[in-house]
């Protein structure tokens, strides 16, 4: 149902619909932003980030076919903006900028933050490359706070297949972190 | 329970939704060895990590934000008619956003070269004899015969213009919100991440870049060996002298650096290659000077290796530099 809602807004938002086009913004816009979160942890990135995949589709509707759905269009062009940032390194750049711009932190408190940034780029880079199911099951539980029976009901899979995929997400994220065990886990 | 480990569990019960016997379950597990605990605690610090701070956007303030993007009403399709009204509009406001399409233009086919599947540059010759170099990813849209006015074109991604002196008809590249002017001249421009940075810089001659739609009074002169930015979401545009040499390493295949620090080297080929690259604390202070020409992203990690003494592995798509122990 809400499936096809979108598929007209998009189709009324390729012949130039401006009103079709704000309904859509407003319906995923917070979603889209905390979604986004998950991977970036800054939310004027993230903020800036959504408001690029609309721009994006205002300006090409009509070149842009969706396969599935609306929605899952808009996540995917999410997800892949904000990998593109962390891996040309914008991330810890503003976060080095944050820091600075707050004096009470001492040295060791910043060496950690940094730290932390770093960890974070290279689990979020971790997360994209989850197998596409599982990468799904996870941002959903983990970035959007979804239950298993929400997310088993949305994919229509089971439960079962949610727990799962949840424990092959956590095995492989541990597995990326491994090589930084000592820098990570011992702080 | 054996030896092996209770991933779905441990991913449950840090989700929280364990029942109380399956807690109970985890902490039996837990219990059994010191390799338990650490493995939990591990997996455990990683789901915090990747905990989203709670944020709530403004989105009035934000679809605000993206209507200043997004121009006046757009013709989406080549009506003629119905776009005279528009761009029509669009001039007197000042605008000239869209006018590509102007009256002489208006019956002359519109070409669109989109190089989203190309793994090299490709070169082309407008019109006018106009030599442009576009890159990966990136689109140009230009009728099949200028105006006796202008030359107007629309442009997306990277490219390098060489443009054909005409000192009658100025020559116009409409990217994002930008506007570039020129009458004759050498300019690379560079629209990022869905046009909210466009980046001019000017090889030689004297450039005009504006905000267009924006701000259509804010308007700056870009010099040879200067750069024109504007940022779209600030709707700020500044001018600075080009510190990049590699600007052109799209184009060329060839990247220097001279004492050059290494975040902002491999910032340049992590764009270069597109191809993540990481750093592990502690390197961010190291420089150096090297040539690359025309190499493979293997072969300059091999190179990168050797001239910073580093250690560079493959982790999860990511080449990650730490320093030798």
């Amino acid at each position: 149902m809400d499936a096809i809602t979108d598929n007209l807004l998009f189709s009324k938002i390729s012949k130039g619909d401006k009103n079709a086009f704000d309904v859509l913004f407003r319906k995923y816009y917070t979603q889209l932003v905390r979604f986004s979160m998950g991977y970036l942890h800054d939310g004027p990135a993230s903020e800036e980030i959504v408001q690029d995949v609309f721009v994006r589709i205002w300006e090409n509707a009509p070149r842009i076919e969706i396969e599935t759905s609306v929605l899952a269009y808009l996540y995917r062009s999410v997800r892949n903006q904000a990998l593109n940032q962390i891996k040309h390194g914008h991330v810890k750049q503003k976060f080095g900028q944050q820091q600075m711009a707050n004096p009470d932190t001492t040295a060791d408190d910043f060496e950690e933050k940094v730290n932390v940034a770093f960890f974070r780029k290279l689990l979020a880079l971790a997360v994209g490359s989850l197998p596409e199911k599982c990468r799904e099951i996870f941002e959903m539980s983990k970035f959007e706070g979804l239950t298993y029976d929400e997310i088993a009901e949305y994919l229509q899979v089971s439960v079962k297949t949610v727990e799962n995929q949840m424990g092959i997400a956590l095995r492989k994220l541990r597995e990326a972190m491994l090589p930084y065990e000592k820098h990570v886990y011992e702080t | 329970m054996g030896r092996e480990i209770p991933n779905s569990l441990i991913a449950k019960s840090l989700a929280g939704k364990c029942s109380a016997g399956e807690q109970a379950e985890l902490e039996r597990w837990k219990e059994q060895n010191c390799e338990n605990k650490k493995i939990f605690s591990q997996m455990e610090k990683n789901w915090d990590f990747l905990t989203p701070e709670n944020y709530i956007p403004d989105i009035d303030k934000a679809l605000n934000k993206v209507n200043g993007r997004l121009g006046t009403q757009k013709p989406r399709t080549f009506n003629f008619n119905r776009f005279w009204v528009g761009a029509a509009a669009a001039l007197i406001l000042g605008l000239g956003f869209f006018s590509l399409y102007t009256q002489t233009v208006r019956k002359a086919k519109i070409i669109t070269i989109d190089t989203t599947a190309r793994l090299s540059p490709r070169e082309i010759v407008l019109p006018d004899g106009t030599f442009v170099t576009l890159g990966k990813n990136s689109t140009i849209t230009y009728p099949a015969r200028f105006s006796s006015k202008e030359r107007k074109v629309k442009f997306h991604g990277e490219a390098y213009f060489k443009v054909t002196p005409d000192a009658r008809r100025a020559f116009i590249v409409l990217s994002g919100n930008t506007v570039t002017k020129v009458l004759g001249t050498e300019f690379n421009l560079k629209s990022v991440t869905g046009d909210s940075i466009v980046r001019l810089t000017v090889t030689k001659g004297l450039v005009s870049f504006n905000t267009g739609g924006l701000n259509p009074n804010e308007e700056i002169r870009v010099a040879a060996g200067e750069v024109g930015e504007l940022h779209a979401l600030k709707g700020e545009i500044k001018k600075f002298k080009n510190t990049d040499p590699n600007f052109l390493a799209w184009k060329t295949g060839v990247i220097t650096f001279e004492n050059q620090l290494l975040p902002d080297a491999v910032k340049t080929l992590s764009e270069y290659y597109n191809q993540a690259f990481a750093l592990s604390p502690g390197l961010d202070t190291v420089s150096f000077t090297t040539t690359f020409d025309s190499l493979t992203v293997g072969q300059v990690v091999e190179n990168l290796k050797i001239i910073l003494n580093v250690n560079i592995e493959l982790k999860s798509g990511v080449y990650v530099l730490s320093q030798k122990l």
